[in-house]
Order: C-alpha cells, then sequence, then structure tokens
C-alpha cells in the first residue's frame, strides 16, 4: 500500500501545482497497469520431460489440440488443467512432486492437476515475491483484488460474463481453511450481493483484531471457482481516512475528487477511488488526462468494461485533438 | 491462619526473663507453626502450578492471542527504536516501473526479464555481497527462452571472472511450488539450481501476523530412479545474508529457541523471528530501478545486498503482507526479505521454549514465595501472636515482580533480542495469582479446619459412646 498522501504540505503548494503533482502521483500508481483484463488460472503443476514422441497439448480452457513445444533439455513446465498425450510411437515422461510418470499413446490424455505436496506448500506460505502480474484478473470487482474495503459501504460485485446459473459465496481467512461466512443460491447473473450477514461477520472479524487478508471465493453451477483477497480498512486508519477526505471537501471540484481518490488509493480502497474519478470526469468528460485516470482506475477494479468504454472515448479525444 | 491474618508482629519482650520464658515455652508452637509455613509455601506452589497452567489455556484463547500479539507490536515496536541506519547493509532495489510482459499463450504476465538483465548488469558492476531477485522464476511455458536467457547470465555472474580474476557475484532467484520437483527441474534447467532460493513467507493464524521467515527447506524430492532424495534450499534472505543462525549456548538451549522446524508432506523447513526494526529505514532508503545513480556512484551498493523487487508502490502485484508492529499497512515481500536478511545479519531474535516459559513462569511465583517463606520462618516465633504481615509483603513482593517481568521483557529484547511475548500477561497473571492465592489458600485452610473439627467431632463421640459403655458396665457390677 502506498505512503497516504500529506494533504497539509500539498495544500501549501499553488493549486495548478497540486493538480500536476496529484496526476503525477496518480499516474505513477498507475503505470504499467494494461488496458485489458483476462482471467488468470495459471498455477505450476510440473514439467514434461524426455518427450520422444509426437505430442500434443490442451491448454486450459481451450479444447483444440496443439502441438507441443519444448524448450531447450527438451522439456517444457506444465500448467494445472493442461492435457498432453502422445499421439505416436514412443513415450514422455511428467515430472511432478508426487514422482514420475511415463506417458505413451496407449494412455490417452493426460490431465496435468496441481498435486497435493503442490498445495501444501500454498498453504504453508505465501508467495513474497511478485511475477507482475497484474490486478485486473479477478472477477470481482468489489471488494478490490489486493484491495482494501470498508465495512459499511461493501457491496460484493462480479463480472456476469462466464457465470452460470446460481452462485455460491464463502469467506475465509487467507491461508485459512476455517470458512467464516457462506451464501448459497446467489443467481449468478445478478452481479452483486448487498447482505448485511456478509458485513456482520466482517465487522466481527475486524472486532476481534485479526488482521490477516480476507478470500471471498465464489462457484457458480458449473462448478467454476473464482476467488479475491483483500483485507479489511482498520479501525484506526478510518479516522485518518475521515480527517484527509474532509481536508479535500473545501477545495474546487475537481481537485476535491482527485485528491479524495488519491487517498482512497493511499488506503487501498480502489473501489471508492473509481467513484472519485468518475466524479470527477463527470465535471469535465472531455479531458483526455481525466479518461486515462478513471479508464485505469475502473481496470484496477476489474470493470473492464467500463475502462474500454472509457479508452475509446479517450482514443476519439486524441484523434480529434490532432 | 487466623491469627497470621491480623498482620502484627507479636510485641518484644520487656525483661530478660520475660523474653526467655516464652521462647521455652512456644518452642513446639515454633515447630508447628514452621509446618505451617511449609504447607503455605507448598500450597502456594501448587496454585502457582495451576494457575500457570490457566494461563497457558487463556493463552490459546482470542483474548489471550490479542494480548501476545499486542506485546509482540510493543516489542517490535522496541527493537525499532534501536535500530541504527548506519549499520543497514541492505538496499532495495524497486522495479515497480519495470513493465510486464503479456505471455503468448497463456494467461499470466511476467516482468520483463530483459530490463531486469539490465538492471542486474549495473548492479553487479558495483561488486554487491550478494543480489537476491525477488521475481517469481517458477517455471512457465511461455517464458522458456527469456527466463534461459536471464538464468544464463545470472549462472555466469556468479563464477569467478577469468579476464578481472574478480570473485562472482552470489545472486539467487525467487522460487516456490517448483522447488518440489527437485534440483533438475526447479529452475527448469539442472544448471541453474545453485540460483534457487526459497520466497514463500509462512502464513499464520487468522488472529495473528506473520512473525516468521524461512531460514531453508529441505525438498524431499523423487529422483530419476524413484529414490527419494533430499535438496536444501536457502531462503531468498538466508542466501544473500550468508550468515548461518547460531544456536544458543549449550546450558540456555533448553530454555530459548532461535529456530523453530515445520515438517509438512514433501519437505521441511526451519524457520526463525524477523526483526521488522530495520522496515521504515529501509523503505526509506528504497532505490528506484531506474536511479541514475546505479550506473554512476560507485559506492551506491559496493559491498551491500540487494534485493530486487516491486516495492511500496506496487499496489497490484498480489504481494503485499501484513507485519507485526506495522498494522494497519500492507508491505511488499521484498522488504520482508530484506528485514529477514537484517535479522540474520545481526542478533537472531530468540524464543523462549515451552520448557524455558514453564521454568521462568515458576520461578517468578517463587520469588514471590519464597522470600515470603523465609521472613515468616525467621519471626516464626511470632506465628502465635499474629505473625508477620506477611499478606501484606506478599502483595508488595508481587507487584515488584510483576513490574519486574514486564521490564525484563522490554530489556530482553532490547539486549539479548529474546522475544518474551507473554512478558505481560505473566505479569497480569502475577497480580491476579497473588489476589487468587490468598482466596484459595483461606478456602483450603477452612475446609481442613472444617475436616479437623468433624474428625475431632467424631473421635469425641466415638470416645463417649465407649466411656459411656464403660460406665454402664461399672454400674452393673
Amino acid at each position: 500500500m502506498k505512503k497516504p498522501v500529506d494533504t497539509k504540505i500539498i495544500q501549501n503548494l499553488p493549486s495548478w501545482l497540486r493538480v500536476c503533482g496529484l496526476l503525477l502521483v496518480v499516474l505513477a500508481g498507475l503505470a504499467g497497469t494494461p488496458r485489458t483484463a483476462r482471467a488468470q488460472q495459471t498455477a505450476f503443476a510440473g514439467i514434461v520431460t524426455d518427450v520422444n514422441c509426437k505430442a500434443e497439448v490442451k491448454e486450459s480452457g481451450n479444447d483444440t489440440p496443439r502441438p507441443l513445444a519444448v524448450g531447450n533439455g527438451n522439456r517444457r513446465p506444465l500448467i494445472a488443467g493442461e492435457q498432453l498425450r502422445c499421439t505416436g510411437p514412443g513415450s514422455m515422461t511428467v515430472v511432478l512432486a508426487e514422482g514420475r510418470k511415463p506417458i505413451s499413446k496407449s494412455d490417452g490424455w493426460f490431465a496435468v492437476q496441481q498435486g497435493a505436496i503442490l498445495q501444501g506448500m500454498a498453504k504453508y506460505a505465501e508467495p513474497a515475491f511478485t511475477r507482475g502480474a497484474s490486478p485486473d484478473d479477478s472477477i470481482f470487482m468489489s471488494p478490490p483484488s489486493d484491495g482494501t474495503a470498508e465495512i459499511e459501504h461493501l457491496i460484493v460485485r462480479w463480472k456476469t460474463a462466464g457465470i452460470q446459473g446460481d452462485v455460491t459465496l464463502s469467506l475465509s481467512p487467507q491461508g485459512s481453511e476455517h470458512e467464516l461466512w457462506r451464501q448459497a443460491a446467489v443467481p449468478g447473473a445478478s452481479g452483486s450481493l448487498d447482505s448485511d450477514g456478509f458485513r456482520q461477520v466482517l465487522a466481527a472479524y475486524r472486532e476481534r483484531g485479526a488482521s490477516a487478508p480476507l478470500l471471498l471465493k465464489m462457484q457458480d453451477a458449473a462448478g467454476k471457482n473464482y476467488e479475491v483477497s483483500f483485507s479489511l480498512l482498520a479501525t484506526r486508519d478510518e479516522d485518518d481516512l475521515n480527517q484527509m477526505l474532509t481536508e479535500w471537501n473545501s477545495r474546487d471540484a475537481i481537485v476535491r475528487y482527485l485528491g479524495r481518490a488519491s487517498t482512497y488509493s493511499s488506503f487501498g480502497l480502489f473501489v471508492e477511488a473509481a467513484e472519485e474519478y468518475e466524479s470527477a470526469l463527470r465535471e469535465a468528460p472531455d479531458s483526455s488526462l481525466l479518461l486515462q485516470l478513471t479508464a485505469a482506475a475502473e481496470r484496477r477494479i476489474g470493470n473492464s468494461t467500463r475502462a474500454a468504454e472509457l479508452a475509446q472515448k479517450l482514443d476519439r479525444a486524441m484523434a480529434k485533438s490532432e | 491462619m487466623k491469627h497470621r491474618r491480623r498482620g502484627k508482629p507479636s510485641p518484644p519482650a520487656k525483661s530478660s526473663t520475660a523474653r526467655r520464658a516464652p521462647a521455652k515455652s512456644a518452642e513446639p508452637h515454633a515447630a508447628h507453626h514452621g509446618s505451617h509455613i511449609i504447607a503455605d509455601v507448598l500450597i502456594g506452589l501448587a496454585i502457582a502450578l495451576l494457575l500457570t497452567t490457566v494461563n497457558w489455556g487463556i493463552e490459546k484463547t482470542a483474548f489471550g492471542e490479542q494480548f501476545r500479539e499486542s506485546t509482540y507490536d510493543v516489542l517490535q515496536l522496541q527493537l525499532m527504536s534501536k535500530f541504527d541506519p548506519a549499520n543497514l547493509e541492505i538496499t532495495v532495489v524497486d522495479i515497480t516501473g519495470i513493465p510486464t510482459r503479456r505471455a503468448t499463450s497463456h494467461d499470466y504476465d511476467y516482468t520483463d526479464r530483459q530490463q531486469l538483465k539490465n538492471l542486474v548488469q549495473k548492479i553487479a558492476a558495483q561488486r554487491p555481497r550478494a543480489i537476491g531477485v525477488d521475481v517469481d522464476f517458477t517455471p512457465y511455458p511461455d517464458q522458456m527462452s527469456d527466463d534461459d536467457e536471464f538464468l544464463t547470465y545470472c549462472a555466469k555472474l556468479r563464477k569467478l571472472d577469468p579476464a578481472s580474476s574478480r570473485p562472482g557475484v552470489p545472486i539467487y532467484v525467487a522460487t516456490f511450488q517448483s522447488l518440489l520437483l527437485g534440483p533438475a527441474f526447479a529452475l527448469y534447467e539442472p544448471d541453474y539450481a545453485p540460483l534457487a532460493a526459497y520466497a514463500g513467507f509462512p502464513l499464520a493464524g487468522e488472529d495473528e501476523t506473520p512473525k516468521k521467515m524461512v531460514d531453508s527447506v529441505v525438498v524431499h524430492y523423487i529422483d530419476e530412479n524413484h529414490n527419494t532424495q533430499d535438496w536444501t534450499v536457502p531462503s531468498l534472505s538466508a542466501a544473500t545474508a550468508g550468515v548461518p543462525i547460531a544456536p544458543p549456548a549449550k546450558w540456555a538451549s533448553w530454555a530459548i529457541d532461535r529456530v523453530s522446524n515445520v515438517t509438512k508432506e514433501g519437505f521441511n523447513s526451519t524457520e526463525f523471528y524477523v526483526n521488522y526494526g530495520p522496515l521504515d529505514g529501509i523503505i526509506a532508503r528504497t532505490i528506484a530501478w531506474d536511479d541514475s545513480r546505479i550506473g554512476t556512484d560507485a559506492h551506491l551498493l559496493d559491498g551491500k545486498i540487494v534485493l530486487i523487487g516491486r516495492g511500496q508502490q506496487a499496489t497490484s502485484s498480489g504481494d503485499r503482507h501484513i507485519l507485526p508492529g506495522h498494522r494497519g499497512k500492507l508491505f511488499a515481500g521484498v522488504y520482508i526479505h530484506a528485514c529477514a536478511a537484517y535479522t540474520l545479519l545481526h542478533h537472531p531474535l530468540q524464543k523462549l521454549t515451552f520448557k524455558g516459559r514453564t521454568a521462568l513462569d515458576i520461578s517468578l511465583s517463587l520469588l514471590v514465595l519464597i522470600p515470603v517463606a523465609l521472613v515468616r520462618w525467621r519471626y516464626r516465633a511470632a506465628e502465635p501472636h499474629g505473625g508477620i504481615a506477611h499478606h501484606r509483603l506478599s502483595t508488595v513482593l508481587t507487584v515488584i515482580t510483576a513490574v519486574v517481568a514486564f521490564a525484563a521483557g522490554v530489556y530482553a529484547v532490547n539486549v539479548h533480542h529474546l522475544m518474551w511475548d507473554d512478558s505481560l500477561f505473566v505479569a497480569t497473571a502475577l497480580l491476579i495469582e497473588g489476589l487468587v492465592e490468598r482466596r484459595l489458600v483461606s478456602t483450603v485452610q477452612f475446609i481442613a479446619h472444617l475436616l479437623t473439627l468433624g474428625w475431632g467431632l467424631l473421635l469425641f463421640k466415638q470416645d463417649e459412646g465407649g466411656n459411656r459403655q464403660l460406665d454402664e458396665e461399672t454400674r452393673g457390677h
């Protein structure tokens, strides 16, 4: 999480410098964020080696087989959900944590799964490194992926594309199997859930001083699983947040909205930040900079439809200005 | 016991005769009261043991956990106050600005390897002590060739440069689950195995912040002959620090631990407690990847441990963690590795073992019980006349011991890096124990009196019945 912006220093600056500085901070924070979103379901499962047969692979979610391309050492890493087969004579060896499995033509398709040992390590520890994955891979728009949620206003929102039938939502602390809350038979097509019970569970969790990030899981009627990791705004941060927001309230509309958006972002409240950017954009709908900032903020919370819409508008505005 | 509660010592006798006379006659009484004192000490000890057990039970509850968490936070703040930036040998290079590349046929992104290589090249030229790349190098299909090029360069960097005869730069990259496949596959090629470092951060319970980092992981992998082999992989912090954790002195090893062992299916790990004192200092001294000084200032990274990762600006990486003593904020993993490396380079943190905690809990109770018993023993002759004010003495000693316990907790972390996170709990428990003990002793004594009285009555009745029978027999004759 970024360090909150010191509003006192900012407010002593000339207003044009304030706006420019603010925009630079926001742009720097959003640098490198890709413009499109897609689901990220890549979990390392093993390696295929000694490929001595003509082999094919079906990637996860794609039924079209492709020739298996191996790299140096006649090897290729495997991702959970992929399928492999030998289409001719010979064999290949799949190396998993549980052991090695030779595959030949007679075995047909071999479904690659992440074994219990690999899963065990993920339950033991969380990655303290980065791959540079973008945040907008989650199907959830609220709570924001790896962001913070304010309990009082929290409504669960998700993208409905690809969701089949009713969904079951459940909540547990990250790395724990202890389920804090569960709600079944929620219409997947509704795209949102406004539940007092959910908020009460979150409030109770925060009340007892628990600090581990939470994992909200969703399973649709087809058995597809989605999840989002988020944290709760700490009680002590609430006062700081409110004080910082209040300081922006006396400013001009655009500065106010941008200042509030920056404040929300610094606390990881990306949903609220996006709303503030939208408000700023309503004040100056043709501003290229605001279009860019709002698109980035919407992308940050996974609202790719709105982000794409704003990106198109931005392209048109740029073309017009040229 | 009733006499003692009055709490006043008997007035001294005025004449020498008067002084001597009761002393002679009180000899058996003194012995009797001496046994009372011993009984009180034993009861007190039993109560101390009972309350120590109750303490352990309470510590397992949500309230107890929260109490300990708060104390641990305070101890971490103590460590923070002791941190001297002049002793910081670790620098984080923040690569938030390096763009990611999109995989061609799978749904994932990865940090641009060419940009990463350029950065490592510039850093290596400054002769750092070690380089840790906190970027995931788990093998994935679409980045095979990019990884291959980068890891080949890193493997070369580790070796002695024959042209300049300069020693190689130890460099390690972050790995996670792929380690479980063994050295031949963890980083795709066996030649890259020495670059592998474990970069997982052990999860804590839902009510606690993660306090430990892995020192090393022993992977039990299956080789090509289907035999199980062991492979020890250091964590990113341990690999870059290159300092093993020395065990505590032999005489203290039963009471103090510096590492704990965890056994899981397919691997074992050794963990140690991390000192987050330098966290703010490390963040403040973070260098951006495109900082021009990296290429120009020859002394910027000379002899330092350089950790490369997405830093505080990385709100989007998913690599953000809650840390003890720094609640309300999330921190990137690279800072955890940096603090862990600092911990290993300086004094590793220590924790009390179960035996150590038990001994300390009981010793603190004895610190109150024994002096009171000794004073009572010294003045046992005065017991029949009300004795000394031992309850008052006990209360004063309990309060002093409780304060000493908490102060010792703070002292222990400052001087010995001993994280006695239940010192506040023990101090509170001692005060409660002082209150409860007096009532418990009184209750036990009251029950003992009742039993004695009942037994006496029973004997009396039996005696009375026997006499009556004797009288009747006498009358009959």
